[in-house]
């Protein structure tokens, strides 16, 4: 039974940010970066954010779920507007940091809960192919990276679980008070943990079984299309780096 | 103790794409001291039976009774003092286990309710000996036992602190048809010597019409209909919800078929001297 909390994990509905080839979704996020470490320009935040919340839309995940992020990281915003408003930076400067902000975390959100650990994985190590003229395991990297990558999502799952048997038997969690809820938090988290690293060896244990060679490289009899909708999205992608290199004048 | 569920909706993720409902106004009484079994396919959602009995979920609508307490989309206060009379042992064992060994994984409930038991390691060997386990697996790892290991070492878990109601999901998943045999004798013995009441959550017809007083049929989170165990030789009700008739019923259905009538029996033995009976005759 899948839980309640989604925090960070695959949601599993079939939409079309879903289908997008994962190796695209990488590329995307990395154009994507290059405007945002760069530019200043708020009217291409202001497209870059709306483009955001239409794929977050298009997703299927509920919106919830995207604000149960920010919410998670509402302190660092609380920090970061006191530090800007200390630095007495104008309105407009104000308002492109915090898109920023918000661009790039809903953005790993998004590939997050609509890529699967295995298209990560997929995504990981054909960005990475590059760097095979270095002789790099790249099987075992790209591995490691989803295996930290969904670690978090696992153990809140693994979590869940625990807490309903531990509940069970005594340990309450769904019916105490803050401090009750805190202490079961931390009575459980080492088991937590250390099932959640049983599960995960577990994971790469099941991936060699489905031919996945951890020291050289993938066997994968599917390989991923590259469909339209795929095109369009690195178009988009393409031009908010175009718009870029035009604004400092590159080109 | 007596459980009373009252109209029961149950749902999980609400308002997302994954909406699913698992209970719909579900109401039924399971009486103290009894074998109650509520039988049903996997997507029949008679999990979650087990759940809102433990309050480890809340019912959307509606109200479970547990004794004196009531479980609705309130918080249960000193919500031990209920769960201390609930053991309940799930389908999948290793949602339930999470301690490092089993001697931990035994204890935890008795840490945990606070109970004052001077002789540990008796009672420890005492759930174990009712489950078919010995002492040997005190000190083993969780993560060493096998999947039927597994499912013994749950039911010793909840065993351990003695509670008045045992529920029990899927018990017949993971384990031998001999470890079966002597789960019949031990939930039998639960009930008769101990007045316990039992939960069977289950499809496995075949181990609830020997040992239940009372059957519940449920489909798609609906109770279809309730009555005593002779509901299971109604083939044409149990093929629509998806479940197989008896073995000791389909024979004696068979035999009726070919104009030997043979009474209902309880088991095997009683269907044997049954036969002989007839064929005397």
């Amino acid at each position: 039974m899948l839980s309640n909390k989604f925090f960070g994990s695959f949601y599993p509905v079939n939409s079309s940010i879903h289908k997008i080839n994962p190796v695209i979704k990488f590329i995307c996020l990395f154009l994507f970066l290059i405007p945002i470490i760069g530019s200043e320009n708020i009217r291409l935040h202001v497209v870059m954010f709306f483009l955001i919340v239409f794929m977050m839309y298009l997703s299927r995940v509920p919106m919830r779920f995207y604000f149960d992020m920010l919410y998670g990281l509402r302190y660092i915003f609380i920090i970061i507007i006191f530090m800007l408003a200390s630095k007495g930076l104008e309105l407009e400067s104000a308002l492109v940091i915090l898109l920023k902000l918000f661009c790039v975390i809903e953005n790993l959100a998004l590939i997050f809960y609509t890529t699967s650990p295995s298209e990560l994985k997929y995504g990981i190590e054909k960005c990475l192919t590059p760097f095979n003229i270095f002789n790099f395991k790249l099987g075992r990297l790209s591995n490691l990276l989803v295996s930290i990558i969904t670690f978090f999502p696992m153990m809140f799952t693994t979590e869940q679980s625990v807490l309903k048997s531990a509940s069970a038997r005594g340990l309450d969690y769904f019916h105490g008070d803050v401090l009750s809820r805190i202490y079961a938090s931390l009575s459980s988290l080492k088991n937590t943990l250390r099932l959640t690293i049983e599960k995960i060896r577990l994971v790469k244990f099941n991936s060699e079984l489905k031919m996945y060679d951890v020291k050289k490289y993938r066997t994968n009899l599917r390989v991923k299309k590259v469909g339209f909708s795929d095109l369009i999205l690195l178009g988009i992608h393409i031009v908010f780096v175009f718009s870029y290199v035009t604004e400092v004048g590159i080109i | 103790m007596e459980i009373k569920f009252d109209n029961v909706t149950y749902k999980e993720n609400i308002n997302t794409p994954l909406e699913m409902t698992f209970l719909k106004n579900f109401s039924t009484l399971i009486k103290d001291n009894s074998i109650t079994a509520f039988l049903g396919d996997s997507e029949s959602g008679i999990s979650k039976i087990g759940d809102l009995i433990n309050a480890t979920s809340r019912p959307l609508i509606g109200k479970v009774y547990i004794g004196k307490f009531v479980n609705d989309k309130g918080v249960i206060k000193k919500v031990n003092r209920l769960r201390t009379n609930i053991g309940l042992v799930t389908m999948d064992p290793s949602l339930m286990l999470f301690n490092k060994t089993v001697s931990d994984e035994l204890l935890f409930g008795v840490k945990y309710f606070k109970y004052k038991i001077n002789k540990k390691m008796i009672r420890q060997s005492e759930a174990l000996t009712l489950v078919g386990l010995n002492d040997s697996y005190l000190n083993k790892k969780i993560s060493e036992l096998s999947l039927r290991e597994k499912k013994k070492v749950s039911l010793a878990s909840i065993l351990i602190f003695n509670p008045n109601v045992i529920i029990l999901d899927e018990p017949t998943y993971f384990i031998s048809y001999n470890d079966i045999e002597e789960l019949k004798k031990l939930i039998v013995l639960l009930k008769e010597k101990y007045n316990k009441t039992i939960i069977i959550l289950t499809k496995d017809t075949d181990f609830v019409y020997e040992i239940a007083d009372r059957v519940n049929i449920v489909y798609h989170g609906s109770l279809i209909t309730s009555g005593v165990k002779d509901l299971l030789s109604d083939s044409v009700l149990l093929d629509s919800y998806n479940l197989k008739m008896p073995s000791i019923l389909r024979f004696i259905n068979e035999a009726s078929k070919k104009d030997i009538k043979l009474k209902l029996t309880n088991n095997i033995e009683e269907l044997v001297r049954e036969v002989e009976d007839n064929v005397k005759q």
